[in-house]
């Protein structure tokens, strides 16, 4: 959690579906993050690139960039090589969190979620860097 | 006859082979038949041979009796008669010897004629000579010295040489015969030998190329798609014998494969899409509903909700929780489909108040996306069917239409009598489908790639249950679409009453 009066971290969420977008914004900024939030990878993958934020959520099957093909991306430009990614997927395929740790994901949550699991682990990733 | 015509192959090598056996036959006949002329040549030679030596035997018989009767008269002694009375005794066998021995009926009656001349140089010269000189030595003499047995002798010589040189011509001919037909045999075998030897070659290298070369480019292929590379064909096929015709149908075969493998994996491309497709639609709003349930129930003193945000949350919840309710239920129906136990009810149905519930049910929808909701419904339409099933079909058209369509645009219902049938017209100001997109509208699956652009919900069922319920009412369904400027869907009912 940050500390009061210290400029709250940002977070990009990229997640199409409306309604799962916004609880993840309404969890993380109720915990004190600022979200900034897009509905395909493509301008995700623009707005990381724009604003360098602290973390990325990212939902694997989304239009035009998957989830997949936005880590690639942000891992070969070494400005984002360690920023923490974390993948969501909806997909019964046993391999989506090994391809997602391949492209370079920090962590995977599999829809449906818990919002507090996903909160516990944003923070995780955010205090181990 | 066509197909002796496309069995080349084997008319080329039965050809081959009779060639083979043909030259072959040739020159083994020809050594045989010199083998036999040579050894003729000798047998002539041989008896030819026999005549001479016969001949010089009697020619020398005759000398015998010549000189002894000449000695005897010109001595007087007794001894003398010696030879000439051996010679008397064997003359006549060894004469008939000679005609015997003579090869040709020419030399034949030239012994004949030795022969006759002998007889009469013994019977009318040499005896008489005999009888006179018993008689008397002096007039006998004198006969002698007339020089008749000399030129009878003389003559006799003669005869002897022509004989004997008629004897050694025709065995020379014989021989010369033979060695001319061996020297020909020679060549003829040798030819035939060489031409052996190119047919052969020829033949070996037709094999390689059109036997041998074809094969092993089967093969290949053959163990290519063994080992799984069903692309691989035989290429260059210009010969149209059977080797031909195999490459042409191990072509079509592999061709056929690929087909087979190429939809079995097609087929199981699509499957696979679509339990990733509706793993994530039942996920999604399984996630809205476990995660905003949860931030209701973790609501604490230090971190309340506001009314507005506890109502909003239980809205978006009990919204996912239809969708969720409609996919479920669109999964069942297309299994019954599937299974072909699609039951329907048979009852009047007004449809004049099934697309009334349906407009009210999509305003509130509507109103969420800014959408102007408009509607022509004509009333008093009805007809026999499953009104639950009719209100699913505009249900499904006006969530496609509400789903397709941005803030601000127009989403809209008709419903008119025409022709004895219902029309039902949804229509829209929305995205439109692509003209690539418009031919697989309907089939299962199928997603519009306007719909995965747009991030769209759904897994590409909608429509196709929507055909086959309109199909079940005896109906048709049709569409007109413009990309950018909307699409409006048709349903035609038939009104009066019809076999479900």
């Amino acid at each position: 959690m940050n500390a009061p009066g210290a400029e709250p971290e940002l977070i990009v969420v990229a997640e199409d579906d409306d309604d799962v977008r916004e609880l993840i914004e309404f969890r993380l900024t109720r915990a004190g993050y600022s979200v900034e939030s897009r509905t395909n990878g493509e301008e995700a993958l623009e707005l990381i690139r724009s604003t360098q934020p602290a973390l990325a959520v990212l939902d694997i099957m989304m239009p035009k960039l998957n989830g997949y093909e936005v880590t690639r991306r942000l891992r070969s430009d070494p400005q984002f090589s360690r920023m923490p990614v974390l993948l969501l997927t909806a997909s019964v395929q046993e391999g989506a969190a090994t391809l997602g740790f391949e492209a370079g994901a920090d962590d995977h949550m599999r829809k449906p979620f818990s919002p507090q699991e996903l909160l516990a682990r944003v923070r995780s990733m955010l205090s181990r860097r | 006859m066509i197909h002796a015509f496309r069995t080349r192959l084997s008319w080329q090598s039965f050809g081959a082979l009779c060639l083979l056996f043909a030259l072959t036959a040739v020159a083994m006949a020809l050594l045989l038949e010199s083998i036999s002329s040579q050894k003729n040549a000798a047998n002539y030679a041989q008896r030819a041979g026999q005549a001479v030596a016969a001949s010089a035997r009697l020619e020398r018989l005759v000398v015998d009796m010549e000189s002894g009767v000449r000695g005897y008269l010109l001595t007087d002694a007794g001894r003398f008669l010696d030879p000439y009375r051996k010679a008397l005794v064997l003359y006549p066998q060894a004469s008939a010897a000679l005609v015997q021995t003579a090869t040709t009926p020419e030399t034949r009656e030239k012994a004949s004629d030795i022969q006759r001349h002998i007889d009469s140089y013994v019977n009318d010269y040499l005896n008489p000579l005999l009888s006179l000189s018993r008689r008397s030595a002096g007039p006998a003499r004198s006969v002698m010295e007339t020089g008749e047995g000399k030129r009878r002798v003389d003559a006799l010589r003669s005869m002897f040489s022509s004989f004997d040189a008629a004897e050694q011509r025709l065995a020379d001919q014989h021989r010369a015969d033979a060695a001319a037909s061996s020297s020909s045999a020679r060549t003829i075998t040798i030819a035939a030998l060489v031409g052996v030897a190119l047919l052969c070659l020829l033949m070996a290298i037709y094999l390689q190329f059109r036997v041998i070369n074809p094969v092993s480019a089967l093969a290949r292929s053959a163990k290519r798609v063994a080992a799984g590379d069903l692309g691989a064909r035989v290429l260059g096929v210009r010969s149209r014998n059977e080797l031909g015709e195999m490459s042409v149908s191990f072509n079509e075969m592999a061709e056929a494969l690929e087909w087979n493998w190429r939809a079995a994996h097609e087929a199981d491309r699509v499957k696979e899409e679509f339990f990733a497709l509706v793993s994530h639609e039942l996920r999604t709003p399984l996630s809205s509903i476990v995660g905003y349930v949860e931030v209701l129930l973790e609501e604490t003193d230090e971190h309340p909700l506001t009314d507005a945000e506890r109502r909003r949350f239980l809205e978006i919840v009990n919204r996912n929780a239809r969708r969720l309710q409609r996919l479920v239920g669109d999964l069942l129906f297309a299994a019954r489909l599937e299974a072909g136990k699609l039951d329907l009810q048979h009852a009047d149905v007004d449809l004049s108040q099934t697309a009334q519930e349906s407009i009210e049910a999509a305003r509130q929808a509507a109103r969420q996306s800014d959408i102007t909701l408009r509607s022509e419904i004509v009333g008093g339409v009805s007809m026999q069917g499953d009104a639950d099933r009719l209100g699913q079909v505009l249900d499904n058209l006006l969530s496609n239409a509400l789903k397709f369509t941005s803030e601000g645009g127009e989403v809209g219902l008709r419903l008119l009598t025409l022709d004895g049938r219902a029309r039902m017209e949804v229509w829209d100001t929305g995205i439109g489908i692509s003209q690539e997109d418009q031919g697989r509208l309907f089939e299962r699956f199928f997603r519009a790639s306007s719909a995965t652009d747009a991030a769209v919900p759904g897994v590409g069922l909608g429509l196709s249950i929507t055909k086959a319920i309109v199909e079940s009412h005896g109906g048709a369904m049709s569409f007109t679409s413009a990309e950018g400027r909307g699409t409006t869907f048709r349903v035609d009912l038939p009104l009066g009453s019809h076999p479900l």
